[in-house]
C-alpha cells in the first residue's frame, strides 16, 4: 500500500479532501465538515481520511469537550500535518505543471 | 425521523463501526455517530450508515489488527497505527472477493434456471393410418406428332401397252390380206395393270414438333401444309419441297418446308408393283398445339 512511507495513491476524491483541508491549512475539521465541503459519500470518505493519516498527512484528534455535558459524542478532528500541507501542495502544483508527482 | 429510525440508524452504525479492526472500531463507532447527527434528514442518515459499512469493510481491509498492546497510549487516544502491508494488496484481496461473490451468483442462476426452466422436448410422433381412397390418376393419352403427316392411299393406275409399230407402206410393198396384228395371230394384249403405292414419311421422319416456330406457339397458330416432295428409290429428295397447300401461315409453311428438307432420306419412295421407285408426291404436315 506504501503508506507508511508517505505515499498516498492520488484519486479523485482524495484530491477533493485534500482541497477541502487546503482552504485552511491550520483549521481542525470533522469527517461531517469534509463532507459537506466536497459531497463525497462516507463509504469512500473514512477510508481516504484513515488513509492520509496512516501516511502522516493528517493528524486526528477528539474534540475537546465533555459529551454528557454537551449531549452528543465527541467528533474526531482532522487537521493537515506539516508533511501533509508541503505533499498536498506539491501535488497541486504539479497539476499546475501538467506531470503528476 | 421517528424514535425507531433513529435506533435502527445508530444500530447500523455501531454494527458497521464493529465490522471495522477492533483497534479502531470504538473510535469509528464515536467519531461516525457524531458525524451522523450532523446530517438532518432521516433519509441522509440512512445513506451515511450504510456508506458507513462500505467504509468498515475498506478500512479493514487495508488495517489489520493491531499488534499492539490494548493499553497503548497511541490506542487509547484512537490513533492509527498501521501495520506493515501484507502479501496481498487490499485491492487483489478486494477483486478476488468481488469475482468470488460474482461466481457464486452466476452458479446460483445458473442452477435455479436450470431448476425452473427446463428443455423443451419435442411432442412424441404417433403414427396414424388414415383410411383414404386412393386417387388413381390417369395420365393422359399420348399424341404422337409424328403420325401427324397424313397417309395418303395409293391409287391404281392402269398403264396399256403402246401399240405395235406399223410397217411404213411402200411402192413395193403389197398388202397381204388377212387381219392386221402380230405375225403371231393375236389380235393385241390387254392393258396391264400395275399396282403403284404412292409413298410417304417414314418412320424416322423428324418430329413436327421440333419444327414449331415459336412465334406460331405463342400466337397458338395451328394448321396444315401440303407439299408436293420428289424422291428417290432411295427416299432422297432430288428436289426442294414446293408448297401446293398452303396452311394460312407463312411462318408454319416455311417451317413445314424446313421439316421436309430435313426428312430427306428419310422418306418412303413410291413402289409400283413393289419396286421402288422415284416420283413426287404430296405430303402433309399438320402442326397441332398439344395441351
Amino acid at each position: 500500500m506504501g503508506k507508511s512511507n508517505g505515499n498516498v495513491r492520488m484519486s479523485l476524491q482524495t484530491l477533493r479532501v485534500l482541497e477541502s483541508f487546503l482552504e485552511n491549512p491550520l483549521e481542525q475539521i470533522s469527517g461531517a465538515d469534509v463532507h459537506q465541503r466536497c459531497r463525497i459519500a462516507s463509504g469512500t470518505l473514512y477510508p481516504i481520511l484513515l488513509r492520509l493519516e496512516a501516511a502522516g498527512w493528517l493528524v486526528s484528534k477528539w474534540e475537546n469537550i465533555d459529551p454528557s455535558a454537551a449531549g452528543r459524542p465527541r467528533r474526531r478532528l482532522y487537521r493537515l500535518t506539516s508533511t501533509g500541507l508541503k505533499r498536498a501542495s506539491e501535488v497541486f502544483a504539479s497539476f499546475n505543471r501538467g506531470v503528476l508527482a | 425521523m421517528s424514535q425507531t429510525t433513529e435506533a435502527l440508524i445508530i444500530a447500523l452504525v455501531r454494527r458497521a463501526a464493529r465490522t471495522a479492526p477492533s483497534s479502531l472500531s470504538a473510535r469509528l463507532e464515536e467519531e461516525w455517530l457524531a458525524d451522523m447527527r450532523e446530517r438532518t434528514s432521516g433519509l441522509s442518515r440512512l445513506r451515511f450508515a450504510a456508506g458507513c459499512y462500505w467504509a468498515s469493510l475498506a478500512i479493514g481491509l487495508e488495517h489489520r489488527p493491531l499488534s499492539v498492546p490494548v493499553a497503548s497510549p497511541a490506542q487509547a487516544d484512537g490513533a492509527l497505527v498501521v501495520e506493515p502491508p501484507g502479501f496481498f494488496s487490499a485491492r487483489a484481496v478486494t477483486f478476488g472477493l468481488v469475482l468470488s461473490v460474482h461466481a457464486v451468483l452466476f452458479c446460483g442462476l445458473m442452477m435455479a434456471g436450470s431448476r425452473l426452466f427446463k428443455p423443451l422436448e419435442p411432442p412424441a410422433l404417433e403414427p396414424r393410418v388414415i383410411d383414404q381412397p386412393r386417387t388413381v390418376i390417369t395420365p393422359p393419352p399420348v399424341t404422337l406428332e409424328r403420325f401427324l403427316t397424313e397417309y395418303i392411299p395409293p391409287s391404281r393406275i392402269t398403264v396399256q401397252d403402246p401399240p405395235p409399230p406399223v410397217p411404213p407402206k411402200g411402192p413395193d410393198v403389197v398388202p397381204q390380206e388377212g387381219p392386221i396384228g402380230p405375225q403371231d395371230g393375236t389380235v393385241g394384249a390387254p392393258p396391264r395393270e400395275i399396282v403403284r403405292i404412292q409413298g410417304r414419311a417414314g418412320p424416322a421422319f423428324p418430329h413436327a414438333s421440333d419444327y414449331y416456330p415459336d412465334a406460331s406457339r405463342r400466337m397458338e397458330e395451328q394448321g396444315a401444309t401440303t407439299l408436293e416432295v420428289c424422291v428417290n428409290a432411295a427416299g432422297q429428295l432430288t428436289a426442294d419441297p414446293s408448297p401446293t397447300e398452303s396452311s394460312g401461315s407463312g411462318r408454319l409453311d416455311a417451317a413445314a418446308i424446313k421439316l421436309a428438307k430435313a426428312g430427306s432420306g428419310h422418306y418412303l419412295p413410291s413402289t409400283e408393283d413393289g419396286r421402288p421407285v422415284a416420283g413426287c408426291y404430296p405430303i402433309k404436315i399438320r402442326f397441332q398445339l398439344q395441351n
